[in-house]
């Protein structure tokens, strides 16, 4: 594949959409795992497969805090996660150029 | 994510290569599968098997042709071109990217310092700052090293610019990327 090939790591619909929704943040913006789950719209087993794969790549990275009995996991893109979306972006605006 | 997930046919990577160089053709116009297989980057004679998936789904039409019968010709259907513009509809609800700021600590650079300036020029051509305060944020600017130091000389002033730095996949024209092969010759029968 040339250059200008899709990242598989984002490509793969769900991720596309985690990874958008997290690059709608203001920088240093967290969102909660819930949250995020809610905005998406999956079971939080599917979710945190999702993510531990970004995760591996070094795409988001994920906090836990505890308070008392509650734990929350906060969810953030990483530089290098904003960055690989932007070439993701470019890869496809090249593919469908005209039709956007 | 049931209504706004991309259509699975169009979206494999190889399909939506084919889907897309068959959709920069005008309509009514065929191309030969071997000029297929060389745009889309595949050794020619191998065999395309994004395209049955997409025959099957009717989007594209394949047509044998050619004298000796060995040649095919292959065209989005209007069923196709339809599931292409409802793809991209799609993609164009996904949230758009929000626009990064740099860090108060990253360093700043000529270009930053100049366009701070210039910001600070338009704010007081636009009545926001006195002279005196225009000269000493301009010394402000001028000298400054850090993002941050360029965002406190302008602490006080509304953001002049609309967000240019947004990336997203709305709409906007961009001028064809070079390594694209350009709008097909037409392969006629």
């Amino acid at each position: 594949m040339p250059d200008d090939a899709l990242d598989p790591l984002i490509h793969v619909p769900t991720r596309l959409k985690i990874v958008a929704t997290l690059a709608a943040l203001p920088d240093g913006d967290t969102l909660s795992f819930t949250r995020l789950q809610d905005m998406i719209g999956l079971t939080p087993g599917n979710l945190i497969i999702h993510l531990r794969k970004l995760e591996e790549a070094d795409y988001i990275a994920s906090e836990k805090t505890r308070n008392g009995t509650v734990s929350i996991t906060n969810v953030a893109l990483t530089g290098h996660g904003r960055k690989a979306l932007n070439n993701y972006t470019h890869a496809l605006r090249d593919l469908l150029g005209d039709h956007l | 994510m049931s209504t706004s997930a991309p259509d699975p046919v169009i979206h494999n990577p190889q399909r939506l290569r084919i889907v897309a160089t068959l959709a920069a053709l005008p309509d009514g116009d065929t191309l030969s599968v071997s000029r297929l297989q060389t745009m889309i980057g595949l050794p020619t004679g191998s065999p395309i098997i994004g395209l049955c998936e997409l025959g099957h789904a009717g989007y594209v039409r394949t047509a044998i042709t050619g004298d000796d019968g060995t040649q095919s010709s292959v065209a989005l259907t209007r069923q196709g071109r339809a599931a292409l513009d409802r793809y991209i509809a799609v993609l164009e609800q996904l949230p758009p990217q929000a626009a990064t700021q740099p860090s108060p600590g990253m360093r700043a650079g000529d270009a930053d310092r100049d366009a701070a300036a210039a910001a600070l020029a338009e704010h007081f051509a636009q009545g926001r700052l006195t002279l005196d305060e225009l000269i000493a944020r301009l010394d402000a600017t001028l000298t400054a090293t850090t993002h941050g130091e360029l965002a406190q000389a302008a602490r006080d002033l509304p953001d002049l610019t609309v967000s240019s730095a947004q990336v997203s996949l709305g709409r906007g024209k961009r001028a064809r990327p070079r390594h694209w092969p350009g709008p097909a010759r037409c392969w006629h029968s």
